[in-house]
């Protein structure tokens, strides 16, 4: 069964609201900390994690401890391996690859919602790809305007919030 | 930070994340037949978004932001769970979200 296009790009929409403006958050932050937008385009790309992305940018600065940045987003990131289980046995070839490594959260529980309709592997791509390319426009963008913009923008990190809570409650909404 | 402290930096993070990511890939087949049972599954997947709602309300308060945190979230909960409507829940509690912080509270 093939998914249309224009539904993977309107069930994406929760996601890009809420990554391209918390992308463009840390970018201006990461800005303000001395960080470039490549660096910022080289983070978000192969790193892509909100909440690490953001706890590292504490250690944005000259002789910062690199154990101790490690362990802390190794721990952080630990719930990426259940993440990835459930998928085990339903992506393979070399695509899965960029499919394992671009899993966040949010990757997570929109590929919760797309499991039943069993895409094609190019589908899954493109499912993630969509994430990945608005979290990478929203940081590489953050990386490149003035601070002052962001204050605009207040409490629209609420949307992941949101999404998980929506997410939760339809997966209570079955039984 | 100088360029080599820099390269440092993207590479600690970019390991440490898609070490985690990957690390699925490399457990046992053992290990992989009790995780492709659906059931196990959905229970997993209940405890993370459990775990994921408790870690955003982890620092809890009175303070007119939290209950506000508290307010639109459980709005997104009811909105979800009687019309299963995605967008509608999670664009309609953001909003509300964003305009009271912003022209209410103000913080």
């Amino acid at each position: 069964m093939g998914l249309k296009n224009s539904d993977l790009l309107k069930n994406s929409l929760p996601i890009a609201f809420a990554y391209i403006i918390l992308g463009f958050t840390f970018g201006v932050l990461f800005r303000g900390k001395g960080g470039t937008p490549i660096e910022a385009f080289l983070i978000s790309a192969f790193g892509y994690s909100g909440v690490s992305q953001f706890i590292a940018l504490e250690f944005y600065q000259g002789g910062f401890p690199v154990l101790v940045l490690f362990s802390t987003l190794i721990v952080i990131n630990l719930r990426h391996v259940l993440y990835g289980i459930p998928f085990l046995n339903l992506w393979h070839g070399h695509l899965k690859f960029y499919l394992f490594g671009t899993l966040t959260d949010e990757a997570f529980a929109l590929s919760q919602i797309y499991r039943s309709k069993k895409p094609s592997m190019l589908e899954w791509v493109k499912i993630h790809f969509l994430n990945h390319s608005y979290w990478i426009f929203g940081c590489v963008s953050g990386s490149l305007v003035p601070a002052s913009v962001v204050h605009k923008m207040l409490g629209a990190d609420f949307a992941l919030i949101a999404l998980f809570i929506a997410i939760f409650a339809s997966t209570t909404r079955k039984k | 930070m100088d360029f080599k402290e820099r390269i440092i930096f993207i590479s600690v993070i970019i390991f440490s994340i898609q070490m985690t990511r990957f690390a699925p890939l490399i457990l046992p087949a053992r290990a992989r037949e009790i995780f492709s049972d659906e059931k196990l599954n959905e229970r997993i997947n209940k405890v993370i978004f459990l775990f994921l709602i408790l870690y955003c309300y982890r620092d809890f308060s009175f303070s007119s932001e939290y209950l506000l945190r508290l307010g639109c979230g459980v709005l997104v909960f009811l909105i979800q769970f009687f019309s299963g409507m995605t967008l509608l829940s999670v664009f309609l509690g953001t909003g509300i979200y964003m305009g009271v912080r912003l022209f209410l509270i103000g913080v």
